[in-house]
């Protein structure tokens, strides 16, 4: 009984801290910087399953140094055996099993489900009519971004390496393809690559032959200069120079995304 | 027929056969093996412009060629080759050191034989994390001299990790040792086939650690096509090196199947069966089931890769690879842990000598987790499939866990009240439930899609898959190597000692995984020996605890072996378990039970004194 | 040491079969190349073949499943599939009748008809070998298209089991050729037996999944 009390205060005290360090570590933005709806989906997805499975670690670790240090055998103790020896406990097992069943299904119906439904309806057609169209290539190992709606065939820095400008507050269609602009009949050329804007909380591999697509919903005005989290980067390996597929990403304001764009144009037809 | 033999019986008296060392046998016809095949493929039959000696085709027959003399040098001459044409099974292995270099059937030697194969693949396997490290301590290229180089190292680092290491150690190595000694059997069911797919496992070893020499490959541990067809030949040598060491396991898990099942002693019935041995039965059935499925997709890439057929490229179906390489590779990590799960089972009712709680929970979750792990390998693809795939891979993901935490509770259960002695194998135990309690919470958060597509392929991935390895696995093998320590060698470690190196270990993993996690989460990728400035710093402290990290286990290495010399001799059975393994002193090359025994009643009950096992009774004195 | 090897078949331990004399366990191994098995020792041999049997069943739905992903794939020109598929699986299913017939042969002690059959089903699986390589020696190359290499490879695939079913086989035969395969000692000729329907079946199977179906 006393082992039971002690263990329940001692569990208390640790979720109530558990509680507390990662509520901390929300607030203070560990999980990935956030500059779309989509990437603050992923944060309340994370801080929700912390906050519902802190007193399950908390039990777990509590439990392991409890007994460590409670049912230690001591020095001097002639009788090498525990007093207590028991089989099972019906009401300790029960309640375990319920518990893990009843946070799995919570866990799937939200946020799993819940989540991956927004994203669904975030991709339907009829809500995408007025997206701003990105179209993403990647080849070994560069990327090219062009934007057909403003007739722009290759969005490019002062330097000439690629970059990418969007507007805030807009939904933006990626269409990706992995293929060489230049060797087009080469058939073993295109490998799969990764698309990915950390700060947009997600990615989308890009398989030579096929076409995928991908949607976000920009939500503040950064860029890569602010947070280096505001850039594309490769992330499924494509060979030695796969490090090296990154570009900068620039999240103005409606206003600057036109004046981005009559300077693309203008370089363009130089 | 009778006279058959008793007429060669004259033959096997003749001494002194003239023979040379079975390795250096092996060497040498591996060695002509090689060059004849390889010679007459790149030479004569498939003859290339300027006619290279070295090509993919050629070095592909060229090896398996080699493989086959490695083995037949090593003693699949006399054991399977000669009986094949009739002539009388003749092998003599002397009762010395020179009997772990050859084949060996008695599963105590090889079980040893696996288990220093398994080290050697661990400690290469770990060098080359240690050269990965030391290259991410800078955000600029200056360890390696291409991308390439640090990509393969990534690559032979997470092959020979898996492959010798993660699914071999618990299964093959302590398996073929233990499992016989504790169902109180004389031998394993095949013994020939685990003698021979020991000698597979070295050979696979150096295939992959060596393949640089062919040329280096980007693809990582999953040699994965499309990416895999451009590579040069170095590829074709992570194709067969990890077809040998595969190969290997799954000769071991058939083997130790038929074990469990035919060869029990008396009285140890199907509610009695060690702990252990039910983990090794349900990775076992993992193995028998997906190696083969793996195996033949290696032989699609090979195929495809040596002969160039579009199979996986763009005009093929590229996704397939990837598809049934995790079909595999998620059993697979379950084939690393299963057996671990059921150590922790195994040590903790002796520990606290206290009986073991809710045994058939226990039982339950090994098997349930077995037969989920096939339904859940495409949340390694939530990021290359169509939306309504997602959600039944998620849910299955998630489900998993309720099996997996049988193992906790079944554990916690035991040491509740118990009697626990804080020897170096129950802290490790401890710190290994603990290591994969973060493993599982960060694998529950993976699960979720949502955060899945931000995680996916960055070191906080990596950050979770070595939690559940290493943290299970790793920690689990070496509270494993301390406890049977004295089994294996009639030596006791150093408490103390044993306990600094727990710690060590414990502490340089934390505190460099840890960050691996929080790395992941700034934006760190994979696969990068090269990544933005602003992730140096971070970089460069992750990197010294990663040595500390491998100085520890190189500790624990050095104390285990000097101790297994040195160490003060042991008591049979030191830490007074009921298990049969400690009721036989027999080291390898003597019988394990003479008469067998009788088992009496189940292993795991602390609660009376009564003996569990008695000598069987002779049927007839002859 | 010595005691052991006079003995007869007959009266030897039967936990000799494994290599294991029950005297000097492993330090001297020394039997016939065929023993005689305790009825468990059988059905532990036949255990374990059942595990081989069933792993080896898993590579072939791994062929014919990526034979699904490549929706839209050709056969390749020239991979003749009468002659490349169809006899195969004629000479294969004759042999499997005879393999069968010498299991039954030498249970009656016909050592003579099993060494006979076992000798023809090589044969005709040495002949299944050649006539599934003539297709793929003449097929025509084209790593360009969607003249699906998977078929080239299911075929390859099915000539190296089938030549590790031949081996098998003829095992059996040289056994029983110094005389040491009886019906005291039938698990070799079944087990051989075994592998050989196995690769029938299996190669039936991914011929109809492949060219029928
Ligand atoms: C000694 C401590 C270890 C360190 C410091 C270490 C470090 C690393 C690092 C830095 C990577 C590269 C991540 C990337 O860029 O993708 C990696 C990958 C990997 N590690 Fe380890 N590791 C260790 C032990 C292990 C062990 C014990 C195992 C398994 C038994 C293992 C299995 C793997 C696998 C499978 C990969 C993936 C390789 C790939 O992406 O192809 N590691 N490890
Ligand atoms: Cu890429
Ligand atoms: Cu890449």
């Amino acid at each position: 009984m006393l082992d039971l009390v002690l263990f329940t205060i001692a569990w208390i005290v640790g979720s109530v801290l558990l509680e507390w360090l990662f509520h901390a570590l929300n607030q203070y933005g560990t999980y990935f910087y956030t500059a779309s709806s989509q990437a603050v989906d992923g944060e309340h997805a994370v801080a929700f399953i912390l906050t519902i499975l802190a007193p399950v670690i908390a039990f777990v670790v509590v439990m392991l140094i409890y007994n460590f240090i409670r049912f230690r055998a001591r020095a001097g103790d002639t009788n090498l055996r525990s007093r207590h020896q028991f089989r099972t406990n019906k009401l300790f097992i029960g309640v375990w099993v319920l518990v893990s069943i009843g946070l799995n299904l919570l866990f799937f119906v939200h946020p799993s489900a819940s989540a991956l439904e927004q994203m669904f309806n975030s991709e339907q057609a009829r809500l995408n009519r007025q997206d701003l169209e990105v179209d993403v290539v990647a080849r070994q190992w560069q990327w090219f971004f062009s934007y057909p709606q403003y007739g722009i065939s290759s969005a490019q820095d002062a330097n000439g390496n690629a970059t990418l400008y969007l507007p805030v507050n807009r939904n933006v269609k990626f269409v990706l393809r992995s293929y060489d602009p230049w060797h087009t009949y080469d058939p073993y050329i295109g490998v799969i690559h990764g698309f990915w804007i950390p700060a947009f909380g997600l990615k989308q591999d890009i398989i030579p032959g096929e076409t995928r697509y991908m949607y976000v919903h920009t939500s503040k005005v950064t860029s890569y200069d602010v947070n280096p989290m505001v850039r594309v980067q490769c992330t499924e390996v494509c060979g030695p120079g796969h490090p090296y597929m990154e570009a900068p990403v620039h999240v103005v304001s409606a206003g600057d995304f036109q004046t981005w764009v009559k300077k693309q144009l203008k370089l363009q037809s130089d | 027929m009778s006279s058959t033999f008793a007429g060669t019986s004259e033959s096997f008296l003749r001494k002194g056969r003239r023979m040379l060392p079975p390795v250096v046998r092996g060497l040498f016809w591996a060695a002509i093996g090689f060059f004849v095949v390889n010679t007459l493929v790149s030479q004569a039959l498939d003859r290339t412009p300027f006619a290279p000696y070295v090509t993919k085709v050629s070095v592909t027959f060229g090896w398996a060629a080699a493989t086959c003399g490695w083995l037949l040098g090593l003693g699949a001459w006399e054991l399977v080759v000669r009986p094949y044409f009739g002539k009388p099974v003749e092998w003599e292995v002397p009762n010395d050191w020179r009997r772990y270099f050859m084949m060996s059937l008695d599963h105590k030697v090889v079980g040893l034989q696996y288990m220093v194969s398994s080290v050697s693949g661990f400690f290469i396997a770990g060098l080359a994390a240690m050269l990965m490290r030391l290259e991410l301590m800078n955000s600029s290229l200056w360890t390696f001299p291409t991308p390439n180089a640090y990509l393969s190292t990534v690559g032979i680092h997470g092959t020979i990790m898996m492959f010798s290491f993660g699914t071999v150690m618990l299964v093959s190595g302590f398996g073929n040792y233990l499992i016989p000694l504790m169902i109180g059997s004389n031998s394993s069911a095949f013994p020939r086939v685990s003698a021979i797919s020991q000698w597979l496992l070295p050979a696979g070893i150096i295939t992959v650690a060596l393949s640089p020499i062919l040329g280096t490959w980007t693809t990582g541990w999953r040699g994965y096509a499309p990416l895999a067809e451009q590579d040069p030949n170095g590829i074709v040598f992570y194709y067969l090196g990890v077809f040998a060491m595969t190969l290997s396991s799954l000769l071991v898990s058939i083997n130790l199947t038929a074990t469990i099942l035919f060869k029990r002693a008396k009285g140890l019935t199907w509610n009695r069966i060690p702990m252990y041995a039910w983990g090794i039965l349900a990775a076992s059935l993992l193995n028998i089931i997906w190696i083969p499925e793996i195996e033949m997709t290696f032989i699609l890439a090979l195929v495809s890769n040596v002969a160039s057929l579009p199979l996986f490229a763009q005009i093929g179906t590229p996704l397939t690879y990837m598809e049934v390489f995790w079909l595999f590779g998620h059993p697979e990590v379950y084939i690393v842990v299963v057996p671990a799960f059921a150590l922790w089972q195994e040590f903790l009712p002796v520990m606290g000598q206290k009986t073991l709680f809710g045994r058939a929970w226990g039982v339950l979750g090994l098997v349930f987790v077995m037969m989920f792990s096939g339904l859940v390998w495409a949340h390694h693809m939530f990021t290359n499939m169509r939306d309504d795939q997602m959600l039944p891979f998620s849910f299955f993901t998630e489900m998993i866990s309720i099996p997996t935490g049988f193992a906790f509770l079944t554990s916690i259960g035991t040491v509740w009240k118990s009697k626990l002695r804080l020897t170096t194998p129950t802290l490790l135990v401890f710190m290994s439930m603990f290591n994969f309690l973060i493993g599982g919470v960060t694998g529950v958060m993976l699960a979720d899609p949502v955060i899945n597509l931000q995680a996916h392929d960055t070191f906080f991935v990596v950050g979770h898959f070595h939690y559940t390895i290493i943290g299970a696995m790793v920690f689990t093998f070496m509270a494993a190597a301390y406890y049977w320590l004295p089994k294996f060698s009639g030596r006791m470690y150093s408490e103390f000692w044993g306990k600094v190196g727990a710690i060590w270990v414990f502490v340089a993993f934390n505190c460099a995984f840890g960050q691996f996690l929080l790395i992941g989460l700034r934006g760190m990728n994979r696969w990068v020996p090269v990544y933005p400035p602003y992730l140096r710093n971070m970089n460069f402290e992750i990197s010294l605890f990663a040595f500390l990290l491998g100085l520890g286990f190189l500790f624990n290495l050095v104390h285990i072996v000097w101790m297994w010399r040195y160490g003060k001799p042991a008591k049979a059975n030191p830490w007074n378990a009921k298990t049969l393994e400690w009721q036989s002193t027999a080291m390898p090359g003597e019988t394990n039970f003479n008469p067998p025994p009788e088992v009496l009643t189940g292993f795991y009950d602390y609660s009376d004194e009564q003996p569990v096992w008695k000598p069987e009774s002779p049927v007839e004195v002859s | 040491m010595a005691k052991n090897f006079g003995v007869t078949t007959e009266d030897m331990p039967t936990s000799i079969q494994a290599g294991v004399s029950t005297t000097e366990p492993w330090t001297v191994i020394r039997h016939p190349a065929v023993l005689r098995l305790s009825p468990r020792e059988r059905r532990l041999g036949n255990f374990g073949m059942a595990l081989f049997v069933i792993s080896q069943a898993i590579p072939y739905f791994v062929l014919v499943n990526v034979r699904w992903m490549m929706a839209g794939g050709y056969i390749p020109p020239n991979l003749n599939h009468q002659l490349g598929g169809l006899w195969p699986t004629i000479l294969l299913a004759i042999g499997t009748v005879l393999v069968s017939l010498g299991v039954e042969a030498n249970r009656s002690g016909k050592i003579s008809r099993l060494q006979w059959s076992f000798t023809a089903s090589v044969v005709l699986g040495v002949a299944a070998i050649v006539l599934m390589l003539i297709p793929l020696w003449v097929h025509g190359w084209n790593t360009f298209g969607h003249y699906g290499s998977i078929y080239v490879i299911c075929q390859g695939v099915a000539v190296f089991y089938t030549i590790i079913a031949v081996i098998v086989v003829l095992g059996v035969v040289f056994r029983a050729g110094t005389g040491l395969i009886g019906p005291q000692t039938s698990f070799g000729p079944q087990s051989a037996a075994v592998v050989y329907t196995f690769n029938a079946i299996a190669w039936f199977g991914l011929y109809v999944a492949l060219y029928l179906v």
